[in-house]
């Protein structure tokens, strides 16, 4: 079965699913309001029942000509958003792949859920840096030259000239740190 | 016409209104082109020290900021697919891939001249009819109108950059779904927030159309480097030329109209007139599927609609004393810090304000098209910087554009997970502009459709009375139909 065979059933089954969850956490809101006869739950649930009919709808087009290559070909070039499964040397997908394109994802709400504790000031080098590495970058010295120099720049433009607080940490010692430098750089 | 000499001469006459008028026009220009600090920032920090200005002066400051920024955000939405604020969301559809194809210099080009276009015209209109403007606008759009404005908006977006119309729908569903977090709009009960304090007040805007279009737009990136497939942009400088610029007359006719208009109402204000702009441009197009894709009347519409909002947003405010959004609610703020009420007297009571306030707007607009050409053939060349290196950047300014808002962590972590979202989505042939304008409208859509429900009891056929709904309902309907048969024949 082909990528695109699968994803056409597997795409309107999510939304089904999506719907169907929906629809039950809507009980949760199901009250009356006096004012409005359609309740919290009336525009919601028709929403849910136009992505069930939408859904429905994307099966039987898709699953209509789910495995005609040539047609299939035929859309990716009409719909060049919908990516080739190939790389550029012809080959499919490898582990290192799906390693970097994890990685590529995973890292920033790595820092997003850092950040409160360990703060904007600690972390952003180290994110700087990791997502150079990640964006293809080898050489050591660009690597530090480019992380500290965005890093520093930040720091001037938002730290110093437009003065918004951004997050300090509350672990120690990266509270300290924080504080410290904006302390240097105010 | 003597009255607008007379506010050229009180605002360029005096050096303290001119430098104060030129301070605002940069402010706005630099804030709005920095997501996170749009113009709304610029003007919060600027409103204590108002209370210092003249009143002329005050009112004038937050008008040039309001044109100035509303065009700002433009640039970065172009260039970095980062739009500055929600309005400039649409321009990002086709200016961003536009810079993909080696025409950057085109779209912040066109960017430039319907800014300052739209703005202009939408001043002149503004200085030649706003009571009347004011009055009829105001009586003739109610709820009812208004929920068959967005009616019409969604069955419209359905057809934008999406694979197939199922596609495009269920964006747009996705978009409405989301703008269902948080507490409904009329009995004030909380759904979909499960038991999070923070989804109460709704998913925020802001860092879910940073994540949709700047995080994204990098990870779409890197895994293009990852398969060995990606490609530098090619920096050109070449503006439109005046051949380009007169066949999208008509575009740039219509937005103007749309822009105006969507500015008058209160509450609808310039993102949605972008968006409005954006979706007639794909309706009356005879190549719809190049929307999305990179296509000059896809920028064009949408610039010209948000600027043309501009000028009319201060109809409402001046001779009604009613804000239509963000920024022009802040106005009356200013207006009441200085012991002025905004509404009908202020034509009588300070006609010099108004005046001086109406040709700044309109200098404001000419001005952008100067310093927008200079900021064209300077900002463009950062496109020379390579990719890798600009990738940590912009998802640095994306990250402090969504905390700055305000000043939550976890909105950096919707941002992150909208890109991932996003990222999958644009994979699969599904619209990212179709889920923002669901976002956008299902807010407004479900106000408006529970207040036009109790306002004509429930029955649908009071439509018929009244004749702007009916038509806006109609055309909306037929756009459905149109699509659906296109869909099955296909």
């Amino acid at each position: 079965m082909s990528t695109k065979t699968t994803g056409a059933i597997v795409e309107p089954i999510i939304w089904i699913v999506f719907a169907a969850l929906a629809y039950y956490f809507s009980f949760n809101f199901e009250k009356e309001i006096e004012i409005y006869r359609y309740g919290a739950s009336g525009w919601p649930r028709a929403i849910i029942v136009m992505i069930v009919i939408a859904a429905i709808f994307l099966f039987i087009k898709r699953g209509s000509h789910s495995g005609f290559h040539p047609e299939d070909k035929a859309e990716a070039a009409v719909h060049p958003q919908v990516i080739d499964e190939t790389t550029a040397d012809g080959n499919t997908r490898d582990g290192a792949y799906y390693l970097k394109v994890g990685a590529t994802l995973l890292l920033p709400v790595v820092y997003a859920s850092l950040m409160e504790k360990i703060g904007f000031y600690t972390l952003t080098p180290f994110f700087i840096c990791g997502f150079l590495l990640l964006a293809g970058e080898r050489r050591i010295k660009v690597l530090i030259a480019m992380s500290l120099g965005i890093y520093a720049l930040f720091v001037f433009i938002f730290g110093k000239l437009l003065y918004i607080n951004l997050p300090i940490g509350t672990m120690r010692p990266f509270y300290d740190f924080s504080n410290w430098l904006l302390v240097i750089i105010r | 016409m003597e009255n607008f000499l007379a506010g050229t001469l009180a605002l360029f006459g005096d050096p303290l209104s001119a430098g104060i008028f030129v301070a605002a026009l940069l402010g706005g220009m630099l804030f709005g082109a920095i997501p996170g600090v749009s113009m709304l920032t610029l003007a919060a920090i600027a409103l204590p020290f108002s209370a210092n200005f003249s009143p002329t002066n005050a009112i004038m400051f937050f008008s040039v900021v309001y044109c100035s920024g509303v065009f700002g955000g433009a640039i970065t939405a172009i260039l970095f697919n980062i739009p500055g604020a929600p309005e400039n969301a649409p321009t990002a559809f086709d200016g961003y891939p536009m810079t993909q194809k080696g025409m950057a210099g085109k779209a912040v080009g066109a960017a430039v001249l319907c800014s300052a276009f739209g703005g202009t015209c939408s001043a002149i209109l503004m200085m030649t009819a706003t009571p009347a403007i004011a009055n009829w606008a105001i009586s003739s759009f109610g709820p009812p109108e208004i929920f068959a404005l967005v009616f019409f908006g969604l069955a419209v977006a359905s057809s934008v950059g999406s694979e197939n119309l199922w596609k495009g729908w269920l964006s747009v569903f996705l978009g409405l779904m989301l703008a269902t977090i948080g507490l409904d709009p009329v009995g004030g009960i909380k759904r979909y927030d499960f038991g999070f304090p923070y989804l109460l007040a709704g998913i925020g805007f802001v860092p879910v159309i940073l994540g949709f279009f700047a995080v994204a737009e990098v990870f779409t990136q890197v895994e293009k480097r990852a398969r060995g497939m990606a490609e530098a942009p090619k920096v050109n400088l070449d503006f439109p030329t005046f051949i380009e610029f007169w066949r999208l007359k008509i575009a740039v006719a219509r937005s103007v109209a749309i822009g105006f208009f969507a500015g008058i109402l209160p509450g609808i204000g310039a993102t949605l007139a972008a968006f409005m702009g954006y979706n007639e441009a794909v309706r009356w197009s005879k190549t719809p599927e190049k929307f999305g894709k990179g296509e000059l009347e896809g920028v064009v519409s949408s610039e010209t609609a948000n600027n043309a909002a501009t000028g009319a947003a201060m109809i409402p405010l001046l001779a009604l004393g009613l804000p239509g959004g963000a920024l022009t609610a802040m106005m009356i703020g200013v207006f009441q810090i200085h012991g002025i009420e905004a509404g009908p007297l202020v034509f009588i009571n300070s006609n010099d304000l108004v005046w001086v306030v109406f040709a700044a707007m309109f200098f404001a607009n000419i001005a952008i098209f100067g310093l927008g050409w200079v900021q064209t053939k300077t900002v463009v060349h950062l496109l020379r910087i390579p990719f890798h290196l600009l990738a940590p950047v912009i998802l640095l300014m994306a990250t402090i554009g969504a905390y700055a808002v305000r000043g939550l962590i976890i909105d950096v972590l919707v941002m992150f997970v909208a890109g991932i979202a996003a990222f999958f989505l644009r994979r699969s042939g599904y619209s990212i502009p179709g889920v923002v304008l669901g976002l956008i409208l299902g807010k407004i859509g479900e106000q408006t459709f529970a207040q036009a429900m109790q306002m004509i009891r429930y029955d649908f056929t009071a439509y018929f009375d009244r004749p702007i709904g009916l038509i806006l309902i109609i055309a909306g309907v037929a756009t459905l139909a149109a699509n659906i048969y296109k869909a099955l024949r296909a």
